[in-house]
């Protein structure tokens, strides 16, 4: 018992601290524009981007008569102005690709418009699916608190007491033992 | 990204055309496959859980677009203990990397100013494929066209178990 529980803690405990790795790794990872990565929103406010260069952002407009664009940052927000933009409203978000110039605005190259809406609209749909998907989690799979994992819930796994083993004043007990049929595809 | 919502009803729909022809392929393990497609999506937990906060309280860089690559969502799986038994584990995990398999290549479909998308191999590779900017990950489209073939698929599939079958009962031993 004490050795599947260790064994338990080990299953469990090499992919969370491999993902963890992960993510620590994965947060090493520097913009690399020959091999297509390009600087975005984190290393142009921290300053780590030389005028000339690509950045590869998006942000939301604050102004349309020059355009300006709110880049928000881990923790800090920056405005530029985005050369040959097209006409867009206030709080559309731009996805741009664009260089970063002397004067220190974007000269926007490759440039996607959104509406304030179609993020809402994303928001939406997405909790739709991740509502559909527990749903069918719930109604699926069960878990088992003996073997603390998750099974599914139309599986047997012979933990029925009450109706597998029968008492000694059971009448039916001469009877050959009828597997439950609870095996069956569940909806 | 396309919208997850999308993601979720394609990895669906191609898990229960698969199952007509697999019959192992059970409802459970077609959610499987549909957490699996999901999973790269969890990157979202920047909204609530900044990287930044999390380098900060710990020291150490940090980023969550590790899920939205092919080595975070199949190391996460196997961090939720899934299945009874050892060989389904390993199935289970298969399947999730499936459907995380299927959210990239639709994502590999979509608009990218830069026309690159993100470097969907790490870690094996840092390379950034192109894109071919077919759709924008807000269009309703796919989601429409999406949903429509849901449909049709659940109401196919739901003929199929209410029909009297013909061949010989076979005993399906899921789990």
């Amino acid at each position: 018992m004490l050795a599947s529980r260790r064994m338990l803690l080990l299953v469990l405990a090499v992919p969370a601290i491999t993902l963890f790795g992960f993510f620590v790794w994965h947060g090493t990872l520097s913009p690399d524009p020959t091999r297509n990565h390009y600087p975005g929103e984190d290393e142009l406010a921290a300053g780590d981007v030389e005028p000339g260069n690509h950045v590869s952002l998006s942000g939301t407009v604050t102004a349309t008569d020059l355009v300006t664009i709110q880049v928000t940052s881990a923790h800090v927000t920056h405005e530029y102005a985005v050369r040959d933009a097209p006409d867009v409203d206030e709080v559309q978000q731009l996805r741009l690709f664009a260089t970063y110039t002397d004067d220190g605005t974007l000269e926007a190259h490759e440039l996607v418009v959104r509406h304030a809406w179609e993020a809402t609209y994303m928001y939406a749909v997405s909790i739709v699916a991740a509502l559909w998907i527990l749903a069918r989690i719930f109604t699926q799979w069960r878990f088992d608190p003996r073997s603390v994992l998750f099974v599914p819930a139309s599986s047997t796994t012979g933990e029925r007491p009450a109706a597998d083993t029968p008492t000694a004043n059971d009448p039916t007990r001469d009877e050959p033992q009828a597997p439950t049929s609870g095996g069956g595809r569940g909806g | 990204m396309a919208d997850l919502l999308t993601h979720v009803l394609v990895a669906f729909v191609l898990t229960t055309v698969a199952s007509w022809r697999y019959a192992w392929l059970t409802p459970p393990l077609v959610t499987v496959v549909m957490v699996g497609a999901a999973s790269p999506d969890l990157t979202r937990i920047e909204l609530v859980l900044p990287a930044a906060t999390v380098e900060a309280a710990l020291g150490v860089t940090f980023s969550w677009g590790a899920f939205q690559t092919l080595g975070g969502p199949p190391s996460s799986s196997r961090s939720e203990p899934s299945s009874s038994r050892a060989s389904t584990d390993a199935g289970v995990v298969l399947l999730l990397a499936l459907g995380a398999l299927s959210y990239h290549a639709l994502d590999l479909l979509l608009v990218s100013p830069s026309s690159r998308a993100y470097a969907v191999g790490w870690p094996l590779a840092e390379y950034h494929p192109p894109t071919s900017g077919l759709n924008l990950s807000s269009d309703r489209g796919p989601a429409l066209l999406a949903g429509l073939l849901a449909a049709l698929t659940w109401a196919y599939d739901r003929r199929r178990e209410s029909q009297p079958v013909n061949a010989a009962p076979e005993r399906t031993t899921s789990g």
